[in-house]
């Protein structure tokens, strides 16, 4: 019984949310006021992986994460581009994904929200030009907004999402 | 004999088609007017991926084979461009216009590219009835770049920052396997202190994947507490590597100018990983319904993970003694152990991860020395060379050709090109909601993949 008891306390222990620091609490409260504001407490994020190392992905993923526990601020993955209010684009854009990429763009509910994140999708990462590649996302989708990083890490990520909901009328 | 990879390169009069065994490697010379090539996917399942890609590198015809689909050439492809030909050299091609995907057809439901399974796009073909999954097949290439086009020429200082990006989650394997080919080509071997430098990050790597991958398959079976506790490690570490590299994923840490590892940094993030672990364990040692939902899902045979020429934890998920970590001397020298298991489901890869948590956690105690001095490579001798290194993944394998100290040939198999054609065997039979856990179960890199 007393293990059990035990059992459970350490259970809270090691579930306790880690500490956010000052500027995470602020990106977090702004964020959650333009969601709710802008569209209805739920922004839901649909993220084309154009051909990226993976990285990307992986740092979109610790948004989910209990430190950035973007759930809690509305923000939510969809895997239908017609529930989306918003297009997240990463990596290289390849010429097999371009395809997609278009369809999913034009699916994408107005006002078209999108916005590319990483070094790569705008060829400022070391690869080089091939024919596998359709080039620079941006001349190819508009995009209002850009995240830059190698890869960019969740704050970043945060912080440009901000930037984005706040630029919005 | 292990079939490791199987890949082509052009010569002024012929092709020669390099065959990687465990034991040996095969080189073939094939004629360039009617290039043909016997295959070897009766013996060797996984090489049926390996020959599609021939076919569509070089236009090299596969005889005896009986799947002759194109594998990185997608429908939109011209037929007549083989792109890793010397005689191509065009930055780009005329796409073919296709009709818009339609998603349900008689040939199966397509699933993709951006899935829940997976962070990376990338498709499968998916048939089944009622809920049991009657067949499964991976569809890849849809993040195809042609790395091994565009490093060609290059020298071996510039193609490294692209070889370090192929994949984010095996950014410190990738490093490695071309350093060794690096060391092979200098003709110089790394100094010791070096080297168990290195191996204290790659075990790092190693940790979170693991940590990504345990906290994914929690959130498949919805085991939520599971799926925060893997992420919240899974941060700790990233923040971690962040401060003893100055990068989250260490995109560069593999270096020769070395700088000694930050002890402290270092033992109170294996300090704190061990402790939490314990504590999971311990919590989920009895907690049934967690077990129920990982046992008897996703099972390969040992003979098929044979068969298949399996590796990583897939592999040692039956039992298979395969690492790439036992060859190695350092490793020896630190009492490696292979951490195996033996029913080959979930619940055993998911085993596996934990055990090899600690293990990795163990060498990386003992690697902490902050004792370094600088090493430089010189210059590369012309030659053909081949690496191998135990990623998160499993084996990956390397090859670089180096003429005039540039790239003549760059060619990787990452454990993914294996592993990723088992899948089908591994869901068969199972029910459809059990599919995220499964993929989940298996590691997989699309980027790395993909190339």
């Amino acid at each position: 019984m007393y293990e059990l008891f035990q059992n459970k306390i350490n259970q809270k222990k090691s579930m306790k949310k880690p500490q956010a620091d000052g500027e995470l609490l602020r990106l977090q409260r702004l964020l959650k006021e333009e969601i709710k504001g802008k569209f209805s407490s739920r922004l839901k994020l649909y993220i084309i992986d154009t051909g990226s190392c993976g990285a990307c992905e992986l740092e979109l993923q610790a948004l989910f994460n209990p430190l950035y526990d973007v759930n809690s601020l509305g923000i939510e993955v969809v895997y239908d581009v017609r529930e989306a209010d918003m297009l997240l684009l990463t990596g290289l854009l390849t010429e097999n994904m371009y395809p997609i990429c278009l369809d999913a763009y034009q699916y994408l509910k107005e006002p078209k929200h999108v916005i590319t994140i990483g070094d790569c999708i705008l060829f400022h990462a070391p690869f080089k030009d091939t024919f596998a590649i359709k080039g620079q996302a941006n001349i190819h989708f508009l995009a209002e907004t850009h995240i830059g990083g190698c890869p960019p890490d969740p704050k970043a990520l945060l912080r440009g999402m901000l930037k984005h909901l706040e630029g919005l009328s | 004999m292990r079939l490791i990879a199987r890949f082509a390169k052009e010569q002024e009069a012929c092709f020669e088609i390099i065959t990687v065994y465990d034991t040996r490697v095969v080189k073939e010379r094939i004629n360039k007017v009617t290039p043909a090539l016997l295959s070897i996917a009766k013996e060797y399942p996984t090489a049926v991926w390996f020959e599609r890609k021939i076919t569509d590198d070089f236009g090299i015809e596969i005889l005896y084979s009986n799947d002759k689909r194109p594998l990185l050439k997608h429908e939109h492809f011209p037929k007549d461009i083989y792109p890793m030909r010397k005689s191509f050299s065009k930055l780009s091609v005329d796409y073919l216009e296709i009709e818009s995907d339609t998603s349900v057809d008689n040939h199966g439901v397509i699933l993709g590219p951006t899935v829940p399974y997976h962070l990376e796009s990338s498709q499968y073909q998916l048939f089944n009835r009622n809920s049991d999954i009657l067949h499964f097949e991976v569809i890849p290439f849809y993040k195809y770049r042609a790395i091994e086009k565009m490093v060609e020429g290059m020298t071996l200082d510039e193609a490294k920052p692209i070889v370090s990006r192929i994949s984010g989650a095996s950014t410190v394997a990738y490093q490695l396997a071309y350093l060794e080919i690096q060391l092979q080509a200098s003709k110089k071997t790394l100094p010791s202190t070096l080297k168990i430098k290195h191996m204290f990050f790659l075990e790092f790597e190693r940790i979170l994947n693991h940590l990504s991958d345990l906290g994914l398959m929690c959130q498949f079976i919805n085991f939520i507490e599971g799926f925060s506790f893997f992420m919240k490690l899974l941060e700790e570490g990233r923040e971690t590597m962040n401060e003893l590299t100055g990068h989250r994923f260490g995109f560069s840490v593999i270096d020769m100018e070395t700088t000694p590892i930050d002890l402290r940094k270092g033992y109170d993030f294996i300090r704190y990983v061990e402790k939490e672990l314990l504590w999971f364990e311990k919590w989920i040692k009895t907690k049934y319904s967690f077990w129920k939902k990982l046992i008897q899902q996703g099972v390969i045979s040992r003979e098929e993970a044979s068969e298949f020429g399996l590796v990583g934890l897939v592999a040692r998920s039956v039992n298979l003694d395969l690492d790439r970590r036992t060859d190695d001397k350092l490793y020896r020298e630190y009492s490696f152990v292979v951490a195996q298991e033996g029913i080959g489901d979930a619940s055993a890869r998911f085993k596996i991860r934990l055990t090899e948590i600690h293990t990795s956690l163990r060498m990386m105690r003992r690697v902490l020395d902050n004792r370094a001095y600088p090493f430089f490579l010189g210059s590369f001798k012309d030659g053909e060379y081949y690496s191998y290194i135990e990623s998160a993944g499993g084996e990956l394998m390397m090859y670089l050709e180096i003429k005039d100290e540039k790239i003549e040939r760059f060619f990787v198999r990452d454990p993914s090109f294996l592993n990723a054609q088992a899948l089908s065997r591994c869901v068969k039979g199972n029910e459809l909601d059990t599919l995220g856990l499964i993929i989940k179960s298996i590691p997989l890199s699309f980027s790395a993949n993909d190339l």
